[in-house]
């Protein structure tokens, strides 16, 4: 009992010891993904029927989900009374407009809840997936099991949203490790991972994107913490932990993983100068924990006679799905930077980093069905470069310190590579008939901790008179940002 | 220096928010687009293209301040797209869309159109990037009314629906908007619209908190 009492007080004192501007930084986002719960229809982020799918069969039937077949009776009325073909990715078509067709849901909603048909147990895109997410999800959708579908779905949305708040809340404290002297960066860091648009969304929604942004920001502080300070014990541990709640969250983070491992290694080999061999048994227990997850994904799979990494095992085949790694590798390559000499034209005229990245950051939400006028596009270029220049300079003046964090910096490059050739080899798996499906801004958002230490450094490049206007700007500025894509948002859908 | 600089960042944000609210109210005094035409009643796929096209389909009626068209075609990452739209063989319009558009139609902005036009023709360039294709989908017709490509007849209209600014502001449509938020949703009711703006200004405030206290 004592222990455990210790124990509670040794947590009270760690979470003390987080500033409150973190707190203050989480509650933005925590409440931006709540306002974009609101905002957004049920269903209208991406892949939001497969995902709740899943939390459902999970809460309901104690099992995963199926590969193949059909929803639930319960939800499949949901579906069709919210006209969910109709109005997903046709952004001319919008969501219920009349007191009769509430009716009709509210309705179907009762009947479907006190029907006795169970309908399909199919999970959509997600089945493959790990379930650790929905295993959280069963909490909140449990504690509405009184309630329609619908408000089970807001219930799940609102921890979605806490997520989203811990995803600011480490980026606050990654950007302190980096910038431990430049206190203010840390808010204009904080604040502006907190006021991005589509982490709004995404955690505004029923899908384990919004957990995972939360590990890879835990990811990104743990291993900044440890190149700080040093990897202690208990340190190791921590992020064996995370790497494994991260592979037990969503098979995106397999992009992460490598580097998260490079960043143990360098870390423990490290501190064994101080250490000494304690240092390699605690990287071997975390390496042990880190990996269980996968391996009893991996065992699991192969028990069931399918692929050992689900839908991952197709992006992760050395010999492609064309058969050609250098035509994997020059498509990976061309998907995020412009075509080489030498290299097939796989994008024709398309700027990716334009097109896919730049433009699906600045505005691309619901089934990427609610843009804003392009002219919009254009302009966020202006403010863009200037952050990018700013962000530049302040590289460049600090480039000696840059230098003493070499192997920091490596690591960061390595999960950041990971997760985009992750992301390419996945979309490759479906080309030529899609060009770039996973091209899609969302699944850049692991990074935003490095985003974070961009803005804060951009604010620094304006220079010390400066900065700190500069910081404040570019907070209104995302905050701008963030009420328009809501408003455009309300047009798309009840405009 | 120091009261300089806390008057520098407090005028920065302060200053940021209130430009920003100057665009929304004047964003919020325009028109919602609204649909003025529809050129075809069915919607049938026409098939899939995987080559750049130009197509023209004769015929075509355009109401007055037209600003954009919509055409029903489908892609993942879908091509550049360029409109013109010619009466009498000459050019009274023409717009493009750049790659990148994703769903089941694209959207062209044109140069200003103030009066209505009969008998006009629309042709579309299919830009194709790569090797992914785009589906068209509109009405099944007869050759003679069908779109053309080359002188050869697609096998139907490409549906295309025109598009200007609707007679209302934004204001005026406040309060409707806010009452289809509050359909289809968890909880019914006009009052959804007000928590969501309950919390965005909660978010406001706190971020205004966090920039005064933390910004030198």
């Amino acid at each position: 009992m004592s222990r455990a009492r210790a124990t509670a007080r040794h947590w009270t004192q760690l979470l003390r010891r987080v500033p409150t501007a973190a707190w203050l930084c989480a509650a933005v986002a925590c409440l931006n993904g709540l306002a974009w719960s609101i905002v957004t229809p049920p269903f209208q982020v991406p892949d939001e029927p497969s995902h709740v799918a899943y939390v459902k069969e999970l809460a309901e039937k104690g099992r995963l989900p199926a590969h193949s077949g059909s929803f639930s009776y319960e939800e499949a009325v949901a579906l069709a009374d919210l006209h969910l073909t109709r109005v997903a990715e046709h952004p001319q078509y919008q969501t219920i407009a009349s007191q009769a067709q509430q009716r009709k849901l509210e309705e179907g909603l009762q009947l479907a809840r006190e029907s006795s048909i169970a309908g399909g147990d199919y999970g959509g895109v997600s089945a493959s997936q790990p379930p650790l997410y929905y295993a959280l999800e069963v909490i909140p959708y449990s504690l509405g099991s009184g309630g329609t579908l619908l408000e089970r779905i807001e219930l799940m949305r609102i921890l979605s949203a806490v997520m989203g708040g811990l995803t600011a809340l480490f980026s606050f404290l990654f950007v302190r490790e980096l910038l431990p002297r430049v206190r203010w960066a840390w808010a204009v860091g904080g604040l502006g991972v907190a006021l991005v648009p589509l982490l709004g969304f995404m955690s505004g929604g029923v899908n384990p994107d919004a957990m995972l942004f939360a590990i890879s920001a835990a990811l990104f502080y743990c291993l900044a913490r440890g190149f700080r300070r040093g990897l202690t014990r208990g340190g190791a541990i921590g992020l064996g932990a995370v790497t494994a709640i991260g592979l037990a969250t969503k098979l995106n983070f397999l992009g992460l993983a490598p580097g998260a491992l490079l960043g143990l290694i360098v870390l423990s080999v490290r501190s064994a100068r101080s250490l000494g061999r304690a240092a390699y048994v605690s990287l071997a227990a975390a390496l042990a924990l880190a990996l269980s997850p996968a391996l009893v994904y991996v065992i699991g799979h192969l028990a069931s006679s399918a692929p050992a990494l689900g839908i991952a095992s197709k992006a992760l085949s050395i010999s492609g799905v064309h058969g050609s790694v250098s035509g994997e590798a020059s498509y990976i390559w061309q998907l995020y930077l412009p075509r080489l000499p030498g290299m097939h034209s796989d994008f024709g005229g398309l700027s990716s980093a334009r097109a896919l990245w730049f433009n699906g950051y600045v505005g691309l939400y619901g089934w990427l069905d609610t843009t804003f006028p392009h002219w919009v596009y254009d302009f966020a270029l202006i403010p863009a470069l200037a952050l990018v220049c700013l962000c530049a300079r302040e590289l460049v003046a600090r480039r000696a310190a840059l230098r003493a964090h070499a192997a920091e910096l490596t690591v960061y490059c390595a999960i950041a590579v990971g997760l985009l050739v992750l992301i390419g080899a996945d979309s490759y798996t479906v080309f030529p008939k899609n060009n770039a499906e996973y091209g899609q801004a969302r699944y850049l958002l692991p990074l935003l901790p490095l985003f974070g230490a961009g803005l804060a450094l951009a604010a620094r490049g304006a220079g010390r008179r400066w900065g700190p206007a500069v910081g404040a700007t570019i907070i209104a500025l995302f905050l701008l940002h963030d009420v328009f894509s809501q408003l455009q948002e309300v047009a798309r859908f009840y405009g | 220096m120091t009261t300089l600089s806390i008057d520098r960042t407090r005028l920065a944000f302060a200053g940021s928010l209130i430009l920003g609210a100057v665009v929304l109210a004047i964003t919020l005094s325009g028109a919602p687009i609204a649909v003025a035409r529809i050129n075809t009643q069915r919607h049938a796929g026409l098939g899939t293209t995987r080559e750049s096209l130009t197509a023209c389909q004769s015929a075509e009626t355009l109401p007055r301040h037209t600003s954009a068209l919509r055409l029903y075609m489908f892609a993942f990452t879908g091509p550049r797209v360029s409109v013109q739209l010619l009466a009498h063989g000459q050019v009274i319009a023409h717009g493009e869309r750049g790659a990148g558009w994703t769903g089941g139609s694209v959207t062209v902005a044109l140069g200003p159109l103030a009066g209505a036009h009969q008998g006009v023709t629309l042709c579309f360039a299919l830009l194709l990037n790569g090797d992914e294709g785009v589906s068209l989908s509109g009405e099944r017709t007869h050759s003679a009314l069908a779109a053309q490509v080359h002188g050869e007849p697609l096998p139907g209209r490409v549906r295309v629906e025109d598009l200007r600014p609707g007679s209302s502001s934004w204001w005026s449509l406040a309060l409707a908007v806010a009452r289809r938020m509050g359909l289809g949703h968890a909880w019914a009711g006009t009052w959804i619209a007000l928590l969501a703006g309950a919390l965005m200004l909660g978010v406001v405030l706190i971020s205004w908190r966090v920039v005064f206290r933390e910004l030198p």
